[in-house]
């Protein structure tokens, strides 16, 4: 096992990786900004390398200072974390160039699932399910609608190198389609730098499945069930649980075992989530593959029981898996919130200052309470980075009272000194459809007026 | 330390250069690209539709058409030498690709020299310069240890000709020494045998290891029609020396096959039985992978007109893996960069001269332009070819180069001496190395970059490039010198004599500019292949995986201790 | 063309300088305790993943180095790792230029030549001007050529040194064919 390792990472998912280390023996090194330097959650660190200014682009993004600082340092590994370096094929090969292993996929299985396209033919060639519509990009307007017209409207025109829910456009037509195929496609090239599109078939609403797998560098690959995350806001997740209230058991063996196809059909090594849509008509689709530990891994650890960080560590050390899908037992419920400094009555807009207060009782039961976060009160909340300052998870037998054991925590909650998203989230866990399990990707812009 | 420390390079292409540029550069480069594309479409048609037909109508495929039925479905086939003979006629006709087809050829994974013979050509006869063009691909495929196919279907000599093609040292009956050459290194030849083969055409084939013959081939010494009494007797050449006769009797072929989509199968099989790539296995667990910095930005990074500049950095940074680089030695001999990058996973060299202005060495404060070569980027240049032959690792020599330094202290620090030192090196490596030239490859700097006299495997040039001893100014200049100043400019203040002396000197650079065309080398065989930049790196991912290919014959050390990190760790900062 | 240049960070300290690294590898090349450093002058070379990159004095410093801070001759160093500590220079003040992004007199911000030659409007005889009087120009925009030793190559606007990042061109400062000298004023601008 490493004896150091360098996370490439700050905050709440730094604090969280060095948690791990420690358990495991390996001493953690941090890195930060100039801003973050005198930051108090860096305690944690064994030694911390100062990358740049403040601006992620001239810090945490510098690939060569990041894999030097590892290489000064000592760090016979790194872990990227999520966001930053973590989805970045170059950034990975650039380290195991310089013989630090990299915690996390081969670059191979980061490309071919970086874009929308190639993931969805290598997903095609695994027979996992893929929404109907285009194979491979359109080449021309004219190719775009002989397929839509084979695949039926609505379609949906979607940029390939896009994301986070931008250069989609809605198509109801032919003429539609004819004038936005020309529009999607100049907007991406100035966003994205490429102008490559598919095509879809448009399916509303729809649950938002996402199915944890965990693999090692043998082929051998599990999954630790399923996380719902249909409440969203602008495509960003706020509320996530496991398991999903609309599957039943024989669904989560199926979706699970796709989940682990598509994983071994690539290559993949380590911690990595395979995104799907379950449409109304209870279809499953492939939508895409996070191939990095995910911010809301909490709550399938809570639920599996593991601690997905060590296992990744482990795989990443070349050990075998020592779990089969038989060792995998799921009980209880999970619900996590996370907790933005964003404040929901001005548009969301983000909340830097200082937290005069900052306390999740973890007591009120009844059931247990886990808080994932790098903060405490007399801390500030940076405005260079994402405003994310903790995440609650409630785990409990049953869904019922791990949503009660939330709302309870949440309630007596003294968070203080910047605008958050704790209203919000408490409106949206006690609200009808939240309780009944009814909500789908659509719920948060039609949500009743209470949770706004 | 030991290991190889790529570094990442390239800037995004907004960032050195606008748009506007771009797209004149690109404009200009398309149209180039375009005669190109046309003349090799000229070429590939043979001597028309109507001979194609003939062909066909015999149950028969054309040269290229059985090439394509063997390749590899998803490969790409890197023609060679397409262009010689090109322009040049014999009496009324020509010989488009010198009536043979010579290309790389990708079969079950692995990467063979395929020569073919163009039968809608005088029946697949040679031509002056076929018997050069087929030993050029035989030594390819020879450097390489890479297996060699050969899709026989040839008269033997285009008679009218013969005189050009027979006797000399590198005339037709070197292409058997070159059979015997290949065979005598363990090189794999295996030979189809399509048609009428004949006196030189009947040879080919015999030295090979497996020879295939359809119905329709036959080979003899000599064709019925030089035979006494074959005419009363009925007996036709494939009565004389068909399958029946060189399979079942006088064992000089092998296995006999109906028609040639057996014979291209069988040849597939043949090939599937070899030992495979050992490409896979010196990738050393990277895996192959497209530059970071868009390859296809090639097309509008090279301005056509010779004087103006580019960032050399930039081009690198679009034809290796990742756009990681690990530029030797970049603190001295700044006009040439120098490093090793992956291409599709595996270990290569490169050279590239950069273009523009560098400090000047040996005096503060000046400034000297690139495309030239002076002391420490010769120094540079040999200690690199050394440490890549020591080390196995292939190179590339990417040229745009005007010429080594001249002048009084070019000649006190004994660049002379140097250039030598680099010549003795480049010319005694036994790794494999390859030439591209870019755009400019003059005089002396053509021989110190491993230009085709130095014998690299395969060289290139793009549809830029201009080979010539020296640039056309520069032979005005020093056509006229009596009448130019100390500046190279014009003496004389009179119009009229301006005039004539600028119209002489442009005549005279007119001249040469049109020697340099790039068509004319490759038709005289002074480059072996004309291509866009645009394909540059998909030819460099070739390069790479035939010079992985094969095991045994050279040396190839694993980067723990290759002989860079001994110069790197002497040249490196330190104190 | 000249290898990377990175220029250390200033921080005064009561009556001393302090000068940090902008980035992250191996420090080395130190200039030694005693020795003075101006600005503009080498001051070492960091190595990262075995590039090397020239560090420079920024402008407005000078000074003595008061001490050898790192003892390792490749000292491990972050963003902000102190690199030399200056004292002042004996009866001497830091001089600096001001003038470093190059207005004139009047304040109009000045585009200067990046070297020196002969500088050209057009890309080529007959192609129009690059550069026009009344024109708009952003970074990265070709402006003109300058011609050393017989080559060409392209000027781009790089609004460095305090110049707009978008400008019009007020005035073309130089005829085509013009010899100029390095950081001669090229093109007299006004902020977009």
């Amino acid at each position: 096992m490493f004896r150091r390792l360098l996370i490439a990472n700050r905050g709440e998912v730094a604090v969280r990786v060095a948690r791990a280390c420690r358990d495991l023996g390996i001493s953690p090194v941090g890195v930060a900004s100039e801003s973050d330097l005198g930051a108090r959650w860096l305690g944690c660190m064994d030694d911390v390398v100062c990358l740049g200014p403040s601006a992620s682009r001239e810090s945490y993004l510098k690939m060569e200072r990041v894999v030097q600082a590892a290489l000064q340092q000592g760090c016979a590994a790194l872990h990227p974390g999520w966001g930053f370096l973590s989805e970045n094929p170059r950034f990975a090969a650039l380290c195991e160039q310089h013989g630090v292993m990299f915690v996390g996929p081969p670059s191979s299985a980061m490309e071919v699932m970086g874009r929308k396209a190639p993931a969805k033919a290598a997903m095609r060639a695994a027979g996992v399910p893929v929404i109907p519509g285009s194979v491979g990009l359109l080449a021309s307007v004219d190719e775009a609608v002989a397929c839509a017209r084979e695949t039926g409207y609505p379609v949906i025109l979607k940029a390939d190198a896009g994301g986070g829910g931008r250069g989609m456009r809605k198509c109801f037509d032919e003429a539609q389609l004819r004038a936005a195929f020309v529009q999607a496609s100049a907007e991406a090239e100035s966003a994205f730098g490429s102008g490559a599109l598919y095509l879809e078939k448009y399916l509303e609403g729809g649950r938002h499945i996402e199915v944890q797998v965990m693999a090692d560098r043998f082929g051998a690959c599990v999954h630790l069930g399923e996380r719902e995350c249909s409440v969203q806001r602008n495509h960003q997740k706020l509320v996530e649980e496991s398991p999903s209230p609309v599957l039943d058991a024989p669904t989560r063996a199926r979706i699970g075992g796709i989940a682990v196809r598509a994983a071994q059909s690539i290559g993949y090594v380590g911690a990595g989530t395979v995104e799907f849509l379950r449409a109304d008509d209870g279809a499953i689709y492939f939508m895409e593959m996070n191939t990095r530990l995910q911010v809301e891994h909490g709550v399938s650890e809570l639920v599996a029981g593991l601690d997905l960080v060590h296992l990744q560590l482990r795989v990443a050390a070349n050990s075998r898996l020592a779990i089969s899908q038989e060792d995998v037992k799921l009980s209880g419920s999970a619900v996590e919130v996370r907790i933005n400094a964003e404040d929901p009555a001005n548009g969301f807009r983000p909340s830097p200052g200082t937290l005069a207060a900052f306390d999740f009782p973890l007591d009120r039961g009844p059931g247990a309470i886990r808080v994932d976060t790098h903060m405490q009160a007399g801390d500030s909340v940076s405005p260079h980075y994402d405003s994310l300052i903790a995440k609650v998870i409630a785990h409990a037998p049953t869904r019922e009272s791990a949503i009660e054991t939330l709302l309870a925590c949440l309630r007596h909650a003294r968070v203080e000194g910047v605008a958050t998203t704790l209203p919000l989230h408490l409106a949206v866990l006690d609200s009808r459809e939240f309780r009944a399990g009814t909500y789908d990707t659509r719920s948060i812009p039609g949500w009743p007026a209470s949770a706004r | 330390m030991a290991k190889v420390p790529l570094f990442p390079i390239g800037r995004a292409r907004e960032a050195f250069l606008d748009g506007a540029s771009f797209e004149r550069n690109r404009t200009a480069l398309g149209a180039l690209d375009a005669t190109l594309a046309e003349r090799r479409a000229k070429i590939a048609a043979g001597w028309g539709a109507e001979y194609a037909e003939r062909v066909h109508k015999k149950g028969k495929l054309t040269a290229r058409e059985r090439i394509e039925l063997l390749k590899d479905a998803d490969s790409r086939v890197f023609e060679v030498l397409a262009f010689v003979n090109h322009g040049r006629k014999f009496g009324k006709l020509e010989s488009p690709a010198a009536g043979v087809v010579t290309a790389y050829v990708r079969v079950g994974g692995r990467w063979t020299m395929v020569i073919a013979n163009d039968n809608t050509v005088a029946s697949g006869s040679w031509w002056p310069l076929s018997p050069e063009k087929i030993e050029r691909a035989q030594q390819m495929a020879l450097r390489l240890r890479l297996p060699v196919i050969y899709l026989v279907d040839c008269s033997g000599l285009y008679l009218p000709e013969q005189s050009a093609t027979f006797p000399a040292r590198t005339g037709a009956g070197h292409i058997f020494k070159m059979n015997s050459l290949l065979s005598a290194a363990g090189v794999p030849q295996i030979a189809g045998v399509f048609g009428d083969c004949i006196a030189g055409g009947g040879y080919m084939p015999i030295i090979s290891d497996r020879v295939y013959m359809t119905e329709q081939a036959y080979m003899v010494i000599a064709g019925a029609a030089l035979i006494k009494g074959a005419k009363s007797l009925h007996l036709s050449s494939l009565d004389i020396g068909g399958p029946e006769v060189h399979v079942h009797q006088s064992a000089c072929a092998d296995v006999r096959v109906p028609d040639d989509e057996t014979a291209i199968a069988m040849i597939r099989a043949e090939i599937e039985r070899l030992p495979s790539s050992g490409a896979a296995y010196y990738r050393h667990g990277a895996q192959p992978a497209a530059p970071q910095q868009p390859n296809h930005e090639l097309a509008g990074l090279f301005p056509t007109d010779h004087r103006m500049t580019y960032d050399a950095d930039e081009v690198l940074a679009r034809l290796v893996d990742r756009s990681l680089f690990w530029e030797f030695c970049p603190e001295r001999g700044r006009e040439m960069v120098v490093g090793v990058g992956r291409v599709n996973g595996l270990y290569m060299g490169l050279v590239a001269n950069r273009q523009g202005v560098i400090d000047d060495p040996e005096h503060k404060g000046k400034k000297k332009p690139c495309g030239i070569l002076y002391k420490e980027g010769i120094a540079k240049l040999a200690a690199f070819s050394r440490a890549c032959n020591d080390d196995g690792i292939p190179l590339v020599w990417l040229q745009d180069i005007s010429g080594f330094d001249i002048g009084v202290e070019a000649e006190r620090l004994g660049l002379l001496g140097y250039g030598s030192s680099l010549i003795y090196s480049n010319s005694t490596n036994s790794v494999p190395m390859f030439t591209v030239l870019l755009r400019k490859a003059s005089g002396a700097g053509y021989y110190a970059l491993a230009g085709l006299p130095y014998e690299p495997v395969v060289q290139l040039s793009t549809v830029l490039a201009r080979q010539s001893v020296m640039e056309g100014r520069t032979l005005a200049i020093a056509a006229y010198n009596t009448k130019l100043d100390d500046d190279f400019e014009i003496l004389t203040q009179d119009p009229k004599e301006r005039a004539e002396i600028e119209a002489g000197m442009r005549d005279t650079e007119a001249r040469i500019e049109g020697d340099m065309s790039p068509y004319k080398s490759a038709a005289q065989m002074d480059t072996d292949e004309l291509v866009s930049p645009l394909e540059l790196r998909a030819w460099l991912e070739l390069f790479a995986e035939a010079s992985y290919q094969s095991i045994g014959y050279r040396r190839i050390k694993n980067p723990r201790i290759w002989s860079l990190h001994d110069a790197a760790a002497l040249w490196e900062a330190r104190g | 063309m000249s290898a990377e240049i990175l220029h250390l960070r200033a921080r005064a300290e009561g009556e001393h300088m302090l000068l940090e690294c902008p980035s992250v590898g191996l420090f080395t090349n130190a200039v030694r305790a005693g020795m003075a450093l101006v600005a503009g002058a080498r001051a070492g070379t960091l190595l990262t993943l075995g590039r090397a990159c020239e560090l420079r004095v920024p402008d407005e410093v000078a000074g003595l180095v008061d001490g050898d801070l790192h003892e390792r001759v490749q000292a491990p160093v972050g963003y902000g790792t102190v690199l030399y500590r200056l004292r002042p220079l004996a009866g001497a003040t830091a001089s600096a230029s001001k003038n470093a992004a190059g207005s004139d007199s009047s304040g109009a911000p000045l585009f200067r030549s990046p070297s020196a030659g002969r500088f050209w409007h057009r890309a080529a005889p007959g192609e129009p001007a690059l550069a026009s009087v009344g024109g708009m120009i952003e970074a990265g925009r070709a402006i003109g050529l300058v011609e050393v030793m017989k080559t060409f190559t392209l000027v781009h606007y790089q609004p460095t040194g305090g110049l707009p990042a978008r400008a019009r061109v007020v005035r073309v400062l130089v005829a085509d064919g013009a010899e100029v000298a390095e950081k001669a004023p090229l093109l007299e601008l006004a902020p977009e």
